[in-house]
């Protein structure tokens, strides 16, 4: 098996060489950079692109850094996930990706073979969505100082005006399908299945994981009515929702989040809260109450069946910032901001 | 104080006393058997916790609440009603 | 997939156990019959699992004023010492792998242990701390490993899965159990007989439905017995609680105090009389500690003479806690102990949210998801949701 070296990471001919390998080689010549631009046809520190041609007021961009252990888990990789998360995260935000830049580090010894892969994920997802890659680093570090691989990306988009999220009193929530999955996966792997790919196989728990692009004809339409967007992704929609409460200072009351049956079962088994878990392929809206309806319809018809109204934005004088959560039997309870990290209960 | 969560058993190994179970993600996972062995078969429904199989769920008195059950569900409806005429 | 239907089965009793016209017309019930009652009734809640559930289905908001849930101290987490907390820390950094549930894990000591206040402290300074849901996923890691302490706490429901694997040999020779296995009639029994010299004793309890499908409804007699109070053996659905409340308001107003079961599905009166053998071969009941409450007679078990080569406490010299070195081991200002027994609100301790929250838990009831500190910060006090809900006139 080949592994990888320090020197695939220190800048020389190896480097050149497994990048072209890895990256270059596989990107289209067209999507290798912004049309009169610079990218990584040209591989260089950073990437130019041209303003002149661009009609739009906004460039949006966004990076995050992706970690995920074990890298390989039933839906994805960190490959996909890295692609994924920040063009989600551009989407949100009201734009259009339109050029990517990428950083993996990557542990010295690790396989040649996996770390293929999960590259070639992340381009396949890149591509899938127009996305230019045009530029990038890659390191490596002596083994035992990371663990496995590490992804950043940062993803740039356009658009006509960025959502800002503040949702406003007398809002209507909505969102675009089961939460959870991607949560439920990775807890899944970390509680100690992870080697045994047989168990995984018969499992029906897989990541969500998926580009959000699709919604962007949606939010071009209701631009003016979305009064917040975000992917709930750490910290589930219980974080979302906490922060936008707390941001407005309304309050929020929700029931009724969609939540698969799987995710659900696995998370009683564990007894944690689903609405704190990840997704990494579902959207949250704070929309106006009259084009509420209209809303998921169009959702729907965009593919998202599961599109829902889970909740509405109120003000209040005296609890600005809370979640309130209508339960199954019509109680009521606090829905508490996400705090350290899920571990199992016994209890 | 000890959080049980229903499961399916999937298969039972008698001389280790190991039952192999399905919460609902349809991954398998072991657990031991604390109570009678005879008390469990493939494909019960059980009540796990920590690991361990502490309970069969009764089928029978399991349907027992459910028919109890959806006579008060429907008791409530009859009241809506009466209360809307 | 034919066992998939299975979980067809369960999801139709699930809807119905969650079911909000259910739920509504046993409120109803609960109303009527509240109004035959005179007195405000208190009803503990034993089990921490059974607050959880009532914190999490909202029920507090649903029910009349006149009653009241109280948390009892059924959190295994919440009553273990935190000097046994303390040693394990010391263990880990000493190089011996530690196995544990993750709210033990969470767990904080008093005592500041090389710079270490927990667990988690102690594996971010590069102790052996390693979380799993239970002594099986223990037994996987541990093969051909180092030594090793699975940290057993609990009660009569997870004994017994460790009485079994010690019997059946199926643990490696280098994986020893810690175990702190508590029981839960003696702490029932001693925490009622506190309560009962109260000013507010209690009018009801809810019974913890696992323990029981383990001991048996049968356990509760003697406590309902000689203190004349309904138990009431409950599942933990909040139907199944909904109705437990309504029995034991029948039996308040029929003036009648016996253990009655709610939850027949997986409870018989008699328990499981294997398990119970399996306990008695494997195991010997010690007076034991619980945390911010005392000794408590015949209340704790320990791995007994035959199986010592199982027994962490005999293989690293763990010292037992003994009763004359015994001190109040909980850190200054903390109510846990009241909390525990039922005889205070978390809202009653000063540092409640202010020194003390979930995120940096500063006594045992906040660390436990079960814990009622915990519980009440995060979903709220019911006082809490009832003034959002009359602002918001959402009822
Ligand atoms: S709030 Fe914290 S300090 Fe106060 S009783 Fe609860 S756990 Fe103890």
């Amino acid at each position: 098996m080949k592994f990888i070296k320090l020197s695939h990471g220190s800048g020389g001919v190896e480097m050149g060489d497994i990048l072209s390998k890895l990256v270059f080689s596989k990107v289209d010549e067209k999507l290798k950079k912004v049309e009169n631009g610079v990218g990584i046809d040209l591989p260089d520190d950073g990437a130019a692109i041209p303003l002149k041609n661009i009609t739009n007021d906004y460039i949006i961009l966004s990076t995050d850094a992706y970690t995920v252990n074990p890298p390989f888990f039933p839906g994805g990789n960190i490959g996909s996930l890295a692609a994924t998360g920040s063009i989600n995260d551009v989407v949100m935000t009201g734009g259009k990706p339109i050029a990517a830049l990428d950083s993996i580090v990557v542990e010295e010894g690790y396989p040649l073979d996996q770390l293929e892969i999960i590259v070639d994920s992340m381009i396949d997802v890149f591509k899938k969505e127009g996305v230019a890659l045009i530029g990038g680093d890659f390191k490596v570090m002596p083994k035992g100082n990371l663990d496995k691989i590490l992804i950043t990306t940062t993803v740039l988009g356009l658009a006509k005006k960025p959502i800002v999220d503040i949702p406003k009193d007398g809002d209507v929530l909505v969102v675009s399908d089961f939460v959870g999955d991607h949560g439920a996966v990775i807890m899944l792997l970390q509680m100690g299945v992870a080697d045994k790919a047989s168990e995984l196989k018969s499992g029906r728990l897989s990541s969500d994981i998926k580009p959000l692009t699709r919604l962007l004809p949606l939010i071009d339409r209701f631009l003016d009515e979305i009064n917040a967007a975000r992917d709930p992704t750490r910290g589930g929609i219980a974080g979302v929702l906490n922060e936008w409460a707390k941001n407005s200072g309304n309050l929020i009351v929700v029931e009724d989040v969609p939540i698969r049956d799987e995710v659900r079962r696995y998370a009683e088994m564990l007894g944690i809260d689903p609405m704190y878990l990840a997704s990494e392929g579902a959207a949250v809206f704070s929309v106006s109450a009259e084009v509420a309806e209209e809303f998921v319809e169009d959702m729907r018809d965009l593919g998202f069946e599961n599109a829902k109204i889970i909740g509405k934005v109120k003000k209040s004088e005296k609890y600005k910032g809370f979640v309130l959560k209508k339960t199954e039997i019509g109680g009521f309870r606090l829905l508490e901001p996400p705090r350290g990290e899920i571990v199992p209960r016994i209890c | 104080m000890c959080l049980g969560v229903p499961a399916v058993v999937v298969e039972i190994d008698e001389e280790k006393g190991y039952a192999e179970v399905d919460y609902g993600d349809g991954v398998l996972r072991k657990a031991f058997v604390g109570i009678s062995l005879d008390r469990i078969n493939r494909g019960d429904l059980v009540i796990v916790h920590a690991n361990v199989v502490i309970s069969k769920i009764s089928l029978e008195e399991a349907e027992e609440i459910m028919k109890i059950l959806k006579e008060i569900a429907l008791m409530s409806d009859e009241e809506q009603k009466l209360s809307k005429n | 997939m034919a066992e998939f239907s299975k979980f067809e089965i369960l999801k139709e009793v699930e809807i119905l156990l969650r079911s909000r016209d259910v739920a509504n017309l046993l409120v109803n019930c609960i109303k009527k019959l509240c109004e035959k009652i005179s007195e405000d009734v208190r009803i503990m809640s034993f089990c921490g699992t059974h607050e959880w559930s009532v914190t999490n289905y909202g029920l507090r908001s649903l029910l009349p004023k006149k009653i009241e849930i109280i948390a009892g101290p059924g959190c295994p987490v919440c009553v273990t010492p935190s000097y046994y907390i303390e040693e394990l820390i010391k263990l880990s950094m000493d190089g011996v792998q530690i196995y544990t549930y993750g709210d033990v894990f969470r767990l904080p000591a008093v005592k500041l242990v090389r710079g270490a206040k927990s667990l988690e402290d102690a594996k971010a300074l590069g102790g052996e701390v390693r979380v799993v849901t239970g002594l099986v996923d223990a037994i996987e890691l541990a093969k051909n490993c180092k030594d090793s302490i699975f940290v057993g706490i609990g009660f009569e429901t997870v004994a017994p899965g460790y009485a079994h694997a010690i019997l059946k040999d199926l643990i490696p020779k280098n994986l020893k159990i810690l175990s702190l296995l508590k029981l839960t009639p003696p702490a029932m029994y001693f925490t009622v007989e506190k309560i009962d010299k109260d000013e507010k004793p209690l009018s009801g309890i809810i019974a913890p439905g696992h323990v029981s499908t383990i001991v048996g409804a049968k356990a509760w007699k003697k406590v309902a017995e000689d203190f004349r109070i309904p138990i009431v053996v409950a599942g933990f659905e909040p139907v199944d609680i909904l109705m437990a409340i309504a029995k034991i308001l029948q039996q308040i107003i029929s003036g009648e105090a016996k253990v009655e079961l709610e939850y027949t599905r997986a409870v018989s009166y008699d328990g499981d009389l294997r398990a119970q053998k399996l306990l008695s071969s494997i195991f010997e009941a010690k007076e034991d500690a619980w945390r911010g409450i005392g000794f408590i007679p015949g209340s704790g078990l320990r791995i007994n003479e035959g199986y010592r080569r199982y027994d962490a406490f005999e293989y690293f010299n763990i010292e037992e806690l003994r009763k004359s070195e015994w001190n109040y081991d909980l850190n200054a200002g903390c109510r846990c102990s009241d909390i525990v027994l039922g005889r205070a609100k978390p809202t009653d301790c000063k540092l409640f949210m202010r020194v003390c929250n979930p995120e940096n838990p500063y006594g045992p009831c906040m660390v436990s998801v079960e814990g009622t500190c915990s519980i009440w910060a995060r979903f709220g006090a019911k006082e809490f949701t009832d003034d959002i809900l009359e602002e918001l006139k959402l009822r």
